[in-house]
């Protein structure tokens, strides 16, 4: 038993999550005029960062390993 | 009889996926018990067994799927007139018989990918290629069943929700209620949480990627639910009331001077707020003493002293833009007043402020307190001393400059839907 994702497939999903959800914090910002809905707008930006902010993790260790390795 | 068409569309849905499932698995058997025979496969009872127990299994729960998705439409379809609709019994039936088809399915995969290489079986893509497509496509089918049955139990439960809470509220809603997020993200975050453990169990990469999906957007659904909701309804409802009291103070009194915000230094506390309507159109201003003595009715000029209506709402600004607005300037708040209103609190759509001198412009676009300025028997306060939005901007301006601001004018726009204030920073 062992989990079947490598780091690069992490890190690709977690790219692509961050991306997205990047992208509706942004379209979705106040400042579209977008006052009405009815969700944290905050929290989701802070939960985007926090994706992103894991994708570049991974891709820090990837640049380590790629360092490292003779 | 006006048959509900959502139910019906449910079940045609999951009949399909069945069906489709079902063929696929018998393809996937003519794969197994003809072609692999060519690529040298022999035949014995040891593999024989176990794999039509695992296909059989794998047909009676496809069966089940459509029989529990039958009797649930049929439920919902008697039940409709009833308030209390509860699929939830059917759903996770569904969810357990699918996810234990798509079990049984795996194990089926490891005997043809494991047992059968030690009864002659040969590798190729020959027969490898079709026999994943339509493995693959089985899979599929289980997955949109999942998804299908989730949605449509979901659907009812979050208009069951919003018919209660208007009921409860008997007021027309003109904002979206939400539509019980906690209700969507608890089953994401199950299935989600046990589409991981079967991942690591099968090493299955997909199911790991289903898995990881769902429990993202199941705990980021239960993380952005709004903690507090206050239909815009309400605030103005209660708003109302206690401005329509100054109101008619105002007006009982025949004040005519326009509200003076009295800078801290003239109050008890820091965080505090006054402001002074001169029974006079002159501008002059009470002594700190008067001020500070908290009297309501003053006599040097003569003139009233109210608490502003947009009081708390400054302080709150203060917190949210985490300063203290007596040791900032006024290009300060031009630059970050804008995105404490229109980002943290959502109390406008566009806001501008522009600076000229002893001068303060605001435009707001569609404020949350609009409303307000259509309420007849309120133009007193909103023109004298603004709108609770207006008067906080006021209190901010005297706590920054520290001198008394007078609000000028109030023009509400009805076509832009704009508040436009004017605010005149007087020398103390």
């Amino acid at each position: 038993m062992q989990f079947p994702l490598s780091l690069t497939d992490l890190s690709l999903w977690l790219a692509i999550t961050a991306i997205t959800l990047l992208a509706t914090s942004e379209l979705i910002s106040p400042y579209y005029g977008q006052t009405n809905l009815l969700i944290e707008k905050r929290k989701l930006r802070k939960a985007a960062l926090a994706i992103g902010i894991l994708f570049m993790i991974t891709v820090a260790i990837r640049i380590y390993s790629i360092i490292t390795t003779p | 009889m006006k048959i509900p068409i959502k139910p019906l569309l449910f079940l045609i849905l999951i009949l399909v996926a069945t069906v489709s499932a079902a063929l696929s698995l018998n393809l996937l058997d003519l794969v197994v018990q003809g072609t692999l025979y060519s690529f040298g496969l022999q035949f014995s009872y040891e593999w024989a067994y176990p794999y039509w127990i695992l296909l059989r299994t794998t047909q009676f729960l496809l069966g089940l799927i459509s029989t529990v998705a039958l009797l649930g439409t049929v439920y919902s379809y008697k039940s409709t007139s009833k308030k209390t609709f509860k699929p939830l019994l059917f759903t996770v039936a569904i969810l357990t018989t699918t996810i234990s088809a798509a079990y049984t399915l795996t194990r089926l995969d490891q005997i043809v990918h494991g047992q059968l290489y030690f009864f002659g079986l040969r590798f190729s893509y020959e027969w490898a290629n079709p026999y994943w497509t339509i493995l693959r496509a089985i899979q599929a089918s289980l997955g949109f069943i999942v998804i299908v049955t989730i949605a449509n139990t979901i659907l009812p439960y979050t208009h069951y929700a919003r018919k209660k809470q208007v009921q409860a509220l008997k007021i027309k809603p003109t904002i979206k209620i939400p539509k019980t997020p906690r209700l969507i993200s608890i089953p994401l975050l199950s299935v989600g949480a046990l589409a991981l453990t079967f991942s690591v169990i099968y090493t299955s990469s997909i199911l790991a990627f289903i898995g990881l999906g769902l429990t993202l957007w199941g705990a980021l659904l239960l993380y952005i639910t709004p903690i507090h909701y206050v239909k815009k309804d309400l605030l103005n409802s209660s708003l109302i009331s206690s401005l329509s009291a100054i109101d008619t103070l105002i007006t009982s009194l025949d004040y005519q001077g326009k509200g003076i915000y009295m800078p801290p230094a003239t109050l008890k506390e820091i965080k505090g707020g006054a402001v002074f309507i001169p029974a006079a159109k002159s501008t002059s201003l009470p002594s700190a003493e008067e001020m500070t003595e908290g009297k309501v009715i003053l006599h040097n000029p003569n003139g009233i002293r109210l608490v502003p209506p947009g009081l708390e709402l400054a302080n709150l600004l203060e917190a949210e833009m985490k300063t203290d607005f007596t040791k900032v300037d006024l290009e300060y708040l031009q630059n970050n007043l804008s995105k404490a209103l229109i980002e943290d609190l959502e109390t406008v759509e566009d806001f501008e402020m522009q600076t000229d001198g002893n001068s303060v412009h605001t435009k707001m676009t569609r404020t949350i307190y609009n409303d307000l300025y259509k309420k007849e028997g309120l133009q007193n306060v909103c023109l004298r001393i603004g709108c609770p939005l207006c008067s906080a901007i006021a209190l901010i301006l005297t706590r920054t400059t520290g001198k008394p601001v007078i609000i000028e004018k109030v023009q509400f726009n009805k076509n832009q839907d704009t508040v436009e204030a004017d605010y005149n920073i007087k020398e103390a």
